[in-house]
């Protein structure tokens, strides 16, 4: 680092100004010539097979253009299957249109091309398909029995992955201790609700043979070699173009079917379409998450130490193994992040992955992470309550602590620093325990019960190929960055990486600008043009402030070598000895020499009879970023309560976040992430749920049913940071932009059932905690009556 | 079929301009400003009322652009998130919205804004609580909403509801939207 100091620094974000003047560009916001647009004929029932669809009435209904199914598409665009070489993994093969049978209510079915968006939708119901019903299968532990109707008799079973986790002898474990405390526990299905549905504008140009899609996507890179290849082009003929994203969370990480049959009807209709997903499409075929069964045990000694952990867990994955990250990753994530930041030296999990008749299961914010971290916290109050102590104290007395690291845990994961313990102890600090009993006795004069949740975690940040990549997903951590110092000082960093609201091109020009020594107003950035940027895997897994960072440092340390390179010769001076900051180059030490790096730059650009034939000249360069597998995360959460004895209403009225991140590149940001994070945790814990009727119709299909936390439902949450530093990473960062919603659900749910215990009633054990929930079980508790 | 009907003309004031375009019966508010006027700063999250992204201000009061039609617009007074801002200047709220950082996606946030600068015209003095009961009409996924209502609590101290002292916020809105404290 140069010491200019931007990073660290809270400084606004860029991206701000046009959002607020109601100037982004989201893909429904730009509009192409001659553009049709697009509607389509979704399944209506779970599992059936299509015996026949008749399209005749739609295709001469006015300003149709066209009605494609599944049979028009054959040749146009592959099929694919959504398959990771994971040891025994079977997923069935899936088409853009439905093959034959529907898996879902909300498969894509038929698509309709008309000159408007109304007569699209109005031809769409005039597509008849004839289905033949069959069973539904809706609980994925009664569709491992035998005779289970399946999702995909291609398949043979519905079981997509089963294994083992963990190491250590845990039956060894159980037997020595001296208390075994045991959950059940069931999270509910979630949906990521963007705010901004999901859509595609694409454009064939039949002369190029190129493919202009803009889409409302995490990973165009990962798009643009995906459509090449289903769509039969060249990758270098496929462009994809992603400005505002409005919210994506993981759901727009992945090639849908709808979106992926609008550009095959793009190419075969030589002319621009645009789909626009409404909100019951949203609701239907967006991917789903959290819907997971965790039966979980931990043995302890009787002074609170833990020997073991083991586990059962079965993911409802839905009918599709999402293309290309496929549907296990939560269910994985589930097993291994469970024992979290605590000492645990054995570990047995089981997972079952299972297919149903429902929208498909994938990665959404935190993958994995909020049933895991739910269940172990869990798990802990329950020890504390057998042990006889306090949560923080069984906490404390088995939280990994600064000696222990590297810490390897018993499922493989490693590490490398934090403040695990330290975390935990600011947290109980800045709650202020003093004041608890009388923030009691004023919520009980009220009618409520206050109650107290800990959650203290890791999470996984900025996994490299080893995740996706090695298991044959074109997803990867090596992300570039390229940074052009042009000839009049102006900077140009082309990000590999879009953005979907996190400020990424704030805290890239941030590191650009210390990295390379110039003002931070002299850098613009640059994204989501593939035709543009270089490569990148896209936005996931908290992984920008570590990869794209360190992509974009590396190309600024690259550019601002070249520059005192070109300028030592210039000054006569050794390059070593020479400094750049805030675009001014100067000799160390010497005052007067002072050059405004567009003079060094204009030389390189435009006065190269001034250089030495052997100079290298080009001061753009590009900067790829190769760290460590992954960083971990830590901290610890704390939710207060008040439940509502008379309604069974819970209300977070405080929360409190201790957060290592590592280096903070931009502190508001880094808490934005964190605040949102919890209000998505919060939701999950609280509010929201995909439900659906015993035929799997969906019964959550607006935002009505569907319920994300309102400003009413979310607290302002007291935020502190400690940094420590990744030794791995290039600026020490970790990731955070999961953070929030892992540990917020367990922090809340904690709260709830400290609050039912001081009645004297038993906790609730699913998620999300309904009233009912509550009011059950204080009618079950025997000291309220 | 049969909701589809002929187009027809719609005349109204938007942010303070007169302006004239075709809607059908059934086009919403908030699809003839995106679509036949080219206003794509009002956003659409759901079609169905919730989100409140749609939100807009006709004849001084918010309104679900998404669940009034083009044709009840006819004639009326909208103000939009592209009428805030003066010729090179930032309106009161948009300038406390980027101070606070109350947003991200920023997807949810012109809804927001024409939310809130409704909510500061009938008062600029608002109690948190009050204001996040307010506010919990307009969804937003990203940020967890406490940095909005610092926004637009800072945005009342610095007058934001006056009407527009960068200009021209208040052009298309009658006087009538300037109710006092309750
Ligand atoms: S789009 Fe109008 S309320 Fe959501
Ligand atoms: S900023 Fe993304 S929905 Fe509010």
């Amino acid at each position: 680092m140069t010491g200019t100091g931007y990073v660290g620094r809270a400084v606004r974000r860029r991206e701000d100004p046009r959002l607020l003047a109601g100037r982004g560009r989201y893909v429904d916001d730009v509009t192409e010539p001659r553009q049709a647009y697009v509607a389509f004929v979704r399944s209506p029932v779970a599992s059936a097979r299509i015996a026949r669809i008749d399209t005749s009435a739609a295709r001469s209904a006015p300003d149709v253009l066209a009605v494609l199914t599944a049979d028009d598409l054959a040749g146009h665009c592959s099929g694919w299957r959504g398959l990771l070489s994971w040891p025994g993994m079977v997923a069935g093969e899936q088409t853009a249109l439905a093959t034959g049978v529907v898996r879902h209510v909300g498969e894509p079915v038929a698509l309709v091309v008309a000159t408007g968006r109304g007569p699209a939708e109005d031809a769409a119901e005039l597509v008849e398909v004839d289905y033949e019903e069959r069973p539904a299968v809706l609980d994925p532990v009664a569709a491992l029995e035998p005779g289970s109707p399946l999702v995909h008799e291609e398949l043979g079973t519905n079981l997509c992955f089963a294994s083992p986790f963990g190491s250590g002898d845990v039956d060894a474990a159980f037997a020595g201790a001296d208390t075994v405390v045991d959950v059940t526990v069931r999270t509910g299905r979630h949906t990521a609700v963007a705010l901004e549905t999901r859509g595609i504008l694409a454009a064939f140009d039949r002369d190029e043979r190129t493919l202009t899609v803009r889409i409302s996507t995490q990973a165009p890179q990962m798009l643009q070699t995906l459509y090449a290849r289903l769509l039969g082009l060249p990758e270098n003929s496929v462009r994809v173009i992603t400005e505002h994203v409005g919210g994506a969370f993981g759901m727009k990480a992945f090639v849908y079917p709808d979106e992926i049959a609008v550009a095959a009807a793009a190419m075969l209709l030589d002319r621009p379409l645009k789909w626009t997903q409404d909100r019951y499409e949203a609701m239907q075929s967006d991917t789903q998450a959290r819907d997971e069964r965790v039966t979980a045990s931990l043995a302890l000694t009787a002074d609170g130490r833990i020997l073991g952990l083991r586990s059962q867990v079965v993911s409802d994955a839905g009918a599709w193994s999402m293309y290309p990250r496929g549907c296990v990753t939560e269910g994985v994530q589930v097993a291994t992040i469970m024992p979290g930041p605590y000492r645990v030296p054995a570990v047995a999990a089981d997972l079952r992955v299972v297919y149903t008749n429902k929208a498909p299961l994938a990665v959404y914010r935190a993958v994995g992470h909020p049933p895991a971290i739910l269940v172990m916290e869990l798990l802990m109050d329950e020890a504390a309550r057998a042990l006889g102590l306090a949560p923080d104290e069984v906490r404390r007395r088995n939280l990994v602590r600064p000696e222990d690291l590297p810490y390897t845990s018993a499922t493989g994961n490693v590490y490398d620093s934090g403040s695990h313990l330290e975390s935990l102890e600011r947290a109980v600090a800045l709650l202020g325990p003093d004041g608890l009993e009388e923030r009691r006795r004023d919520a009980a004069a009220r009618g409520r019960l206050l109650g107290v949740g800990l959650a203290a975690f890791v999470e996984l940040s900025a996994p490299g190929a080893m995740f996706y990549g090695a298991k044959g997903a074109p997803i990867t951590a090596h992300d570039q960055v390229e940074v052009t110092l042009q000839p009049d000082g102006s900077v140009t960093v082309l990000l590999g990486t879009p953005g979907q609201g996190q400020g990424l091109h704030t805290t890239a020009a941030q590191v650009v600008a210390d990295g390379l020594g110039v003002p931070l107003e002299a850098v613009r950035v640059v994204s989501g043009d593939t035709g543009v940027v270089p490569h990148g895997s896209g936005v996931w897994a908290s992984r920008s402030a570590v990869v794209s960072a360190g992509a974009a440092h590396a190309a600024a340390v690259e550019v601002r070598g070249r520059v005192l390179a070109l300028a030592g010769h210039l000054l006569e001076a050794d390059p070593a000895d020479l400094e750049l900051s805030e675009g001014v180059v100067g000799v160390r030490g010497v005052p007067g020499t002072r050059v405004p790096v567009h003079e060094i730059a204009a030389v390189a650009y435009w006065g190269t009879h001034r250089l030495p034939p052997d100079l290298e000249v080009g001061l753009g360069a590009v900067g790829s970023y190769a760290g460590p597998p992954y960083t971990f995360n830590n901290g610890t959460h704390v939710a207060v309560v008040e439940v509502e004895r008379a309604t069974g209403l819970v209300r977070v009225v405080d929360y409190v976040v201790v957060e290592d991140c590592g280096v903070l590149i931009n502190p508001d940001i880094v808490d934005g992430q964190i605040r949102g994070g919890v209000a998505q945790g919060l939701g999950g814990a609280l509010l929201e749920q995909v439900v659906h009727d015993p035929n799997g119709q969906p019964q959550t299909s607006t935002m009505l049913d569907y319920l994300v936390p309102t400003a009413y439902d979310v607290p302002d949450i007291r935020i502190e940071h400690i940094q420590t530093p990744a030794p791995t990473t290039t600026l020490g960062t970790k990731g955070v932009g999961e953070a929030g919603t892992a540990g917020a659900p367990a922090a809340v749910h904690c709260a709830v059932n400290d609050a039912l215990a001081r009645a004297g009633a038993g906790g609730v054990f699913r998620q999300p905690i309904r009233p009912e929930d509550v009011l059950d079980a204080l009618d079950r508790a025997p000291a309220s009556r | 079929m049969t909701v589809a009907g002929e187009p027809v003309r719609v005349r109204l004031s938007v942010n303070g301009r007169a302006e004239v375009g075709l809607a059908e019966p059934r086009t919403t508010l908030a699809e003839f400003l995106r679509e036949e006027l080219g206003l794509t700063g009002t956003h659409v999250g759901c079609e169905q009322g919730v989100c409140g992204a749609c939100t807009v201000v006709v004849d001084g009061a918010a309104v679900r652009g998404c669940l009034m039609f083009a044709v009840q617009a006819d004639g009326r007074a909208v103000e939009t998130v592209e009428g805030l801002a003066a010729e090179g200047g930032m309106h009161p709220l948009q300038r406390a919205f980027w101070d606070a950082q109350a947003l991200q996606c920023g997807f949810c946030t012109p809804g927001l804004l024409m939310t809130a600068l409704v909510a500061l015209r009938e008062r600029p003095e608002w109690t948190r609580e009050a204001l996040r009961e307010r506010l919990s009409g307009n969804l937003c996924r990203c940020t967890g909403y406490s940095t909005v209502l610092d926004a637009v609590l800072a945005a009342g101290r610095a007058g934001a509801g006056d009407g527009g002292d960068d200009g021209s916020a208040g052009a298309g809105a009658p006087a009538s939207g300037e109710a006092g404290p309750r």
